[in-house]
């Protein structure tokens, strides 16, 4: 009986198995089919002048973003909890908004936020006297990936917070009484109570936080093309811009350097994940 | 047993099956007396009129518009003609038609252009986009290329009496213009394409060893590449072209002008509509060059169809529609390619007029070749690194060459 089951079983899950696969390992087999037969184009993509400012460009990216993510999810979540605020479902709901709303739309309303003439925040900055003259958020390769970044925090953090939240209520009451019962103070209850309650969260978060980053396009490509002059340039907008020109072989090679990194963190999130279940059956 | 393993196969059967209808997309459908058409948003309202009286001559075949958004269009049409899943008509920019025709991607039109429509009634150049050997695969219906726009009452307080006719001209009246919120020029450098087009014209106008049109590939020099350069980024970098620059495209610089930020620009005769309807007091000139009118990039819009369309047959007829001179007439927002679709008075105004003059006298086609497409990032890119001082003229014409000759010897 238990083995005719396992059959049904495994006849039932064969058909989202087979798509799957063939959604998963055909592209990624074509990738490294087309990138090694175009192998030329990894010699071109190292040695060209732009390729060490690109992978500093998307480490920055990844690094900051991420970090701006975590450090404000946190900051939304801690204040969701807090027992003085009120209406906490409307105040959630308005904190996703960024996450749920189209990329593409979010990346539009930034871009004008941003602009040097029109957008509001030089005209806020403006109006309270900090700037004597409009910034140019957009066109100074000096600031431009910053504000970038600042878009995909918007962006971002509204997943964190909802992932923390969830995290922090399923911290038990009676913890932070006995810590304060032994004289913890905020600092305290934060640091050796909430931070490694949640710390399977926070490390699951980060992981799928890099993962985004890494595959980030729409807010950099509707903002500014990767520019000015390659300022704002990570590795899926070369990955488009080659796409663009037609280069094929340099398509797949970036596209690979992409898979490896994506990999390497995946695999980080699989065994965090891995491990978050053994300990929770233990 | 066997009745559970059948139904296991049949779920997995209908899974697929779902799943690859679901695949099917905005493209062609295999009903016969079914067009679906491709058509850029801003066309959309006058094509709607269009199928509308095409429909009642033509009751058996039915439209239907899919509407496209120039910042997603090339790649939309290359990944739709990749695939082999596509609408039966597109319109496309012509420059880009050559890329199609060499993958073989689209249907000999030729068996279109009869007594009615004779290839001796378009524009010279307009065919030879979309032409190899004497086939030609797709039909302009517009055609248009770039002129001087200025502000006649910021010119008036600045003491200019006369539009510039040299770029030293251009220069000088810049730098008068240039003075509290107003600078005197703007371009298009948050936009590829707008950025290299413009660049393409100052380049073939060099005094020396100007750029060329080759079958479509721009050969460019040192010498025309900094000479371009000294105009567009410099003029950024200097003071006299706005800072906005680096983050406008055509209807930021459009809006830039209207409200009085900018006193010139370089735009398309398409552009005279809204600043008409903003009440503008503009003057239209011929582009003015290094020594007289410079050339400027001419290019237009195609009617394609499709290799892999399923209804060849009546998407041809609605082509053929859609390029007689009344419709060609309606369409267009510049001029038609066809010369007996542009009686209209619109196409013969005083402010219309620069934009014809530059358009038979002073053009020179957009490249088509794909090596113009492999160089266009780092042409962009070079651009924008002169007008935020990242580069000098030089140095950035010389990263152009080694592109450039890259990109020609196919690398």
């Amino acid at each position: 009986m238990l083995k005719r089951n396992r059959k049904v079983g495994f006849y039932l899950t064969l058909p989202a198995v087979l798509l799957m696969a063939a959604m998963t390992i055909i592209p990624v087999v074509s990738v490294l089919q087309r990138a090694l037969s175009g192998n030329e184009a990894f010699g071109r993509l190292f040695t060209s002048p732009g390729f060490s400012q690109v992978m500093v460009n998307t480490a920055l990216w990844t690094v900051l973003s991420v970090v701006g993510a975590l450090v404000l999810g946190y900051f939304g979540a801690m204040i969701l909890q807090s027992k003085y605020l009120r209406g906490v479902g409307l105040w959630r709901s308005l904190f996703l908004i960024p996450w749920i709303i189209p990329g593409v739309v979010g990346a539009t309303i930034w871009k004008w936020n941003f602009s040097r003439d029109y957008g509001q925040i030089n005209q806020v900055l403006l109006n309270m006297g900090v700037i004597s003259s409009p910034i140019e958020w957009l066109s100074d390769p000096n600031l431009v990936l910053f504000a970038l970044v600042i878009v995909q925090i918007w962006s971002t953090a509204p997943f964190v917070i909802l992932l923390v939240s969830a995290a922090l209520t399923g911290i038990p009451a009676e913890r932070y009484e006995a810590a304060r019962l032994d004289g913890a103070n905020g600092f305290n209850l934060l640091r050796y109570i909430t931070l490694p309650a949640v710390s399977a969260t926070t490390a699951l978060s980060a992981l799928t936080l890099v993962t985004w980053a890494l595959n980030a396009f729409t807010i950099i490509f509707v903002a500014t093309k990767g520019g000015p002059a390659g300022s704002s340039t990570i590795l899926p907008v070369l990955l488009y811009q080659a796409f663009q020109t037609g280069d094929e072989s340099m398509v797949a090679v970036i596209a690979l350097l992409q898979l490896v990194l994506s990999a390497i963190f995946a695999t980080v999130y699989i065994r965090s994940m891995r491990n978050e279940l053994e300990e929770s059956a233990a | 047993m066997n009745t559970r393993r059948l139904a296991s196969l049949g779920v997995a059967a209908l899974t697929a099956a779902a799943l690859l209808t679901g695949c099917s997309t905005s493209g062609g459908s295999a009903d016969g007396n079914s067009v679906t058409w491709w058509v850029p948003n801003w066309d959309a309202p006058a094509a709607k009129e269009l199928v509308a009286d095409f429909t009642k001559a033509n009751p058996e075949i039915k439209v239907k518009l899919v509407e496209t958004t120039a910042d997603t269009l090339a790649n939309k049409v290359s990944v739709a003609l990749n695939s082999g899943t596509t609408p039966d008509v597109i319109t496309e920019l012509a420059s880009r038609t050559q890329q199609y025709i060499a993958k073989d991607q689209l249907t000999n039109l030729d068996k279109l252009y009869t007594d009615a429509m004779p290839k001796s009634d378009f524009l010279p150049g307009t065919l030879a986009d979309v032409s190899t050997g004497d086939k030609a695969f797709a039909v302009p219906y517009r055609w248009d290329n770039l002129g001087l726009f200025y502000n006649k009452d910021l010119f008036e307080k600045a003491g200019i009496t006369e539009p510039p006719t040299t770029l030293d001209e251009l220069k000088a009246d810049a730098e008068k213009l240039s003075t509290g919120d107003t600078t005197g020029i703007g371009w298009q450098l948050g936009n590829s394409d707008s950025t290299i087009l413009r660049f393409f014209g100052l380049a073939a106008s060099a005094p020396k060893d100007p750029a060329t049109n080759v079958d479509g590939a721009a050969h460019l020099t040192e010498s025309s590449s900094k000479a371009a350069l000294d105009i567009i980024g410099a003029s950024v970098r200097d003071g006299w072209a706005s800072k906005s620059s680096l983050e406008a495209d055509s209807t930021a610089v459009r809006q830039l002008f209207i409200n009085g930020q900018i006193g010139m620009y370089l735009g398309g005769v398409y552009d005279l509509v809204e600043l008409q309807k903003n009440k503008m007091n503009v003057g239209t000139a011929l582009a003015p060059g290094f020594d007289g009118p410079s050339k400027t990039a001419a290019n237009g819009w195609v009617y394609l169809v499709p290799k892999a369309s399923k209804n060849v047959s009546a998407a041809e007829k609605l082509v053929s529609y859609l390029t007689t001179p009344e419709a060609m007439n309606k369409l267009t927002l510049t001029f038609p390619a066809r010369t007996s679709a542009a009686q209209d008075d619109r196409f013969h105004t005083d402010l219309a007029a620069p934009f014809a003059a530059q358009l038979s006298d002073h053009s020179i086609p957009a490249p088509y070749d794909p090596s113009w497409g492999k160089l266009a990032p780092t042409l962009f890119a070079q651009i924008q690194a002169v007008a935020i001082g990242q580069s000098t003229s030089e140095e950035a014409a010389k990263t152009i060459q080694q592109a450039a000759d890259a990109a020609l010897k196919g690398k």
